[in-house]
């Protein structure tokens, strides 16, 4: 996982819970990268895992609860770090069309070795009247990716009911969101 | 407090160690970047080599196929030319043959013949016309031209036709059009002809009608028939090269296929467009619509009319230069319609020699000929110091590119005549030339200070007939002299030449060399030499057998003698101009002797002009035969012996 992800969830538990919980998260999950994250590194995702997984017992928190504040924090981070791609996109709609087949094209390119997830999406129809965008990664991070949607269209001013349908398929796990516009600038 | 400080610490080495992970990673990342970098270099440098490798063979492939077009357009001039000479032999024959007493049946023969010639020489032209204007080899020449002169002398031709065929034939220039206009006359009366042509060759009934008028901002030239017409389908194929509206029209009517085309590029060339408008049975109308620029008639006078200029045909003596016997015969009797003095020149040399001897109102000037050319002849003409200098010359030539005429003007020459020769364009060439002549008469005077001519039995030299060749010459004493005195000097190595010749085993040339001194000989009255020379001749062309060197040896031994006896006779050409010579002082003879010397390997033809002008002046007798010797050897480009003699004129002077 890259290093941005480990990095972001650092400022965020230490904007939260100060700096003597991260030490704590450090201390007790022992990492094998010894919490020294940087952005530009690449990380296991594990460490991540069991950090949030330590945050909940210590927080009393929920982990799907404490996974989509992250979504939402590092979302905010995409749009102030990589505005480009968002002020290209215009919508909300238009930014998702494109994860897959631009900006992860991009991402590769800077770092060959990322895993991403794969987005697939599908166009409102009449019988269907939601946008449908696919989640699908061996991860299941999919109330990360729901917390990116989220901070998206705060970005965009608009707001969406989102419903999600989770599904595993052997190590894959699946996730379809659908987004019904209710509110826009 | 001290668990404080131990977390600290622990902060602190973890932000050590990720800063130098960082760094660590960043280092890794720019490596890479770099070895990228290098990478893209090396593949760029490789493109560029790549690139300019292939633009070197594209200029290859570029340079190649200009060259295979040069190649070809060449090959298309030197075609044409080959295939006019031959056509000027058989139309100017023809062309005579016509004017003979024959039956009616042998002259509707002899009229076919000559039809079918000429339609053959249209073809050759439209084909080397094509080639031309595929090779962009054509450059419009405009000139300001007299339109209703123009359109008078255009159409006559095509007045007579439509009269022989029984239809209406009308031209008309619009009054509001201006007197003058600038175009290139040849080029538009190669539109109009063609269009003409065309239009009497599909009109039965009816008529057809020219038209030249302002029209727009420029002019409208339209030829209109009332022949059969063009369907719509076949309206837009009408300028395609090698198609006619319909192949049938091929068969009845004859023609390449290439005349529109070459109208339609020429009309382009004027900057201009070609139109149609055709009714099938009905008819069919061209528009070229041309922007020519109007002239201004004060600066062009016109020239004289035709009455003064013929007065003058009379009383002209032209010279002829051409070596081909078949063409001098065309040329010869062409000339003699007008009842003008025709003398023959087989080359430039002889040329210039009896332009010295003569006065000669015009030259009618072949260009490829044996010893001297045509151009090489007229840069003399054009630079010798003689009246005769400005004289009209005339080229006459079977290559009729632009190149060829650019060529002819660049030595000089006035105007181009093109083989095969035509009567019309003879005549008004004889026209326009002669009279200059006229206006320019006064200075000829002095030419005319030629011997009178001898009659036979005052000259005699052993061996020479000279009373058949002096009659051959129409009995000029001068002119038979210097071609004695050439003859001796182009063949008084026979001997050698013969050895090595025969050592080379080479009898083509030897029998080439034999036939040239059997005729040279036979004119100038030489018969024991024509004899001695048509037997060896005879032996090496008939036999293949190499002619005993006694006979050889005799040859030899004759032209010696000749040129003992020939020196023993009065050098007319020097007593000639005795009256005229100058006196110089030996200081400007010998300054112009060093600017001779210095001038041999540079400018041979300066050099010669300048030993020319020194030969008008006094000089001592061993003084006038070095510079005789020089004379000579300058003629045969031998530039050693030339200098060789002009260091001895200069010792002379001491």
């Amino acid at each position: 996982m890259k290093g941005i992800v480990f990095t972001e969830f650092s400022e965020m538990i230490v904007g939260m819970f100060g700096d003597d919980m991260l030490d704590d998260l450090i201390d007790e999950t022992k990492p094998a990268s010894g919490g020294a994250y940087t952005a530009v590194g690449t990380y296991d995702h594990q460490e991540l895992l069991n950090m949030v997984v330590e945050l909940s017992h210590r927080t009393g928190i929920e982990v799907p609860k404490l996974v989509h504040t992250f979504g939402l924090h590092l979302g905010k981070t995409f749009t102030e770090k990589f505005t480009t791609f968002f002020v290209e996109s215009g919508s909300t709609l238009k930014f998702l069309r494109k994860i897959d087949n631009h900006i992860h094209v991009e991402v590769r390119k800077l770092y060959p070795d990322a895993e991403l997830p794969v987005f697939s999406f599908k166009e409102p129809t009449d019988d269907e009247p939601a946008f449908k965008l696919h989640y699908q990664s061996t991860r299941g991070l999919a109330e990360l990716a729901h917390g990116l949607i989220e901070a998206t269209s705060a970005y965009y001013g608009e707001k969406f009911d989102i419903k999600r349908d989770e599904w595993q398929e052997g190590d894959v796990h699946h996730c379809v969101f659908s987004l019904a516009l209710t509110a826009s600038k | 407090m001290s668990t404080d400080i131990a977390r600290v610490t622990r902060r602190l080495e973890r932000e050590r160690t990720a800063r130098k992970e960082a760094e660590r990673l960043l280092d890794e990342k720019s490596l890479a970047l770099f070895d990228k970098n290098m990478e893209l270099e090396v593949l760029s440098q490789s493109l560029e080599k790549l690139v300019a490798k292939r633009t070197y063979e594209m200029q290859q492939a570029r340079d190649e196929a200009l060259n295979s077009l040069q190649v070809k357009s060449d090959f298309i001039a030197n075609m044409s030319h080959e295939l006019r000479t031959p056509m000027n032999g058989v139309l100017g024959i023809l062309t005579l043959l016509s004017d003979e007493a024959l039956s009616e049946q042998q002259l509707e023969l002899v009229k076919v013949a000559l039809a079918s010639g000429k339609h053959l020489l249209g073809v050759i032209n439209d084909i080397l016309d094509f080639s031309k204007i595929e090779a962009n080899k054509i450059e419009i020449e405009n000139a300001a031209v007299d339109v209703v002169e123009y359109f008078s002398m255009v159409c006559a031709p095509f007045k007579l036709q439509a009269k022989d065929k029984g239809i209406d034939f009308t031209a008309e220039v619009a009054a509001a059009t201006p007197a003058y206009l600038m175009f290139d006359a040849f080029r538009l009366t190669q539109v109009l002809s063609n269009l003409l042509s065309n239009a009497l060759k599909f009109t039965e009934t009816g008529g057809v009608s020219v038209r030249f008028a302002p029209h727009q901002d420029g002019y409208r030239l339209s030829v209109s028939d009332t022949g059969i017409g063009i369907s719509k389908n076949h309206l837009s194929s009408v300028f395609n090269a090698f198609e006619q509206a319909d192949t049938s029209i091929t068969r009845v009517f004859g023609g390449t296929g290439l005349g529109m085309n070459i109208t339609k590029r020429i009309v382009e060339m004027f900057e201009g467009a070609i139109s149609i408008e055709s009714e099938l049975g009905k008819g069919t109308t061209f528009h070229v619509d041309v922007a020519f620029e109007q002239v201004d008639i004060e600066q062009h006078p016109k020239v004289n009319s035709d009455e003064e200029a013929r007065a003058d045909l009379n009383s002209a003596r032209i010279l002829l230069v051409e070596d081909n016997a078949v063409n001098q015969l065309v040329a010869q009797k062409m000339l003699a319609n007008w009842a003008c003095t025709v003398d023959l020149a087989q080359n430039g040399q002889i040329a210039l020699d009896m332009l010295d001897a003569h006065p000669y109102s015009l030259v009618f000037m072949d260009l490829q000929m044996p010893v001297m050319g045509g151009i090489e002849a007229a840069k003399r003409i054009r630079a010798s110091l003689a009246a005769y200098s400005q004289i009209p010359i005339v080229a006459m030539t079977a290559h009729s590119s632009d190149e060829h005429i650019k060529e002819c003007q660049q030595a000089g020459m006035d105007d181009h005549l093109s083989k095969p020769i035509d009567r019309d364009r003879l005549q008004a060439m004889l026209h326009k030339h002669l009279t200059v002549v006229k206006q320019s008469q006064p200075t000829q005077e002095h030419v005319q200070a030629s011997p009178a001519a001898l009659s036979a039995g005052q000259i005699q030299i052993h061996e020479v007939d000279i009373d058949s060749s002096l009659a051959r010459v129409n009995g000029d004493w001068p002119l038979l002299y210097s071609l004695l005195e050439r003859f001796v000097e182009e063949n008084i190595g026979i001997e050698t030449h013969y050895q090595v010749l025969k050592s080379l085993d080479d009898q083509k040339a030897a029998s080439i060399e034999f036939h040239r001194i059997k005729g040279g000989g036979a004119n100038l009255g030489l018969r024991e030499v024509s004899k001695l020379a048509a037997d060896m001749e005879d032996s090496i062309a008939l036999k293949q057998i190499w002619p005993c060197d006694i006979k050889v040896k005799l040859l030899q031994s004759k032209l010696d003698a000749l040129k003992v006896n020939l020196s023993g006779v009065d050098n007319p050409k020097i007593r000639l101009g005795k009256a005229d010579l100058r006196t110089e002082s030996d200081e400007v003879i010998q300054t112009q002797m060093h600017k001779i010397k210095g001038l041999i390997n540079k400018d041979l033809l300066s050099a010669e002009t300048l030993l020319n002008d020194l030969l008008t002046c006094l000089l001592s007798a061993p003084m006038l035969d070095e510079l005789t010797t020089a004379q000579k050897a300058m003629s045969r480009f031998d530039t050693q012996a030339v200098s060789k003699s002009i260091d001895k004129a200069i010792a002379l002077l001491g």
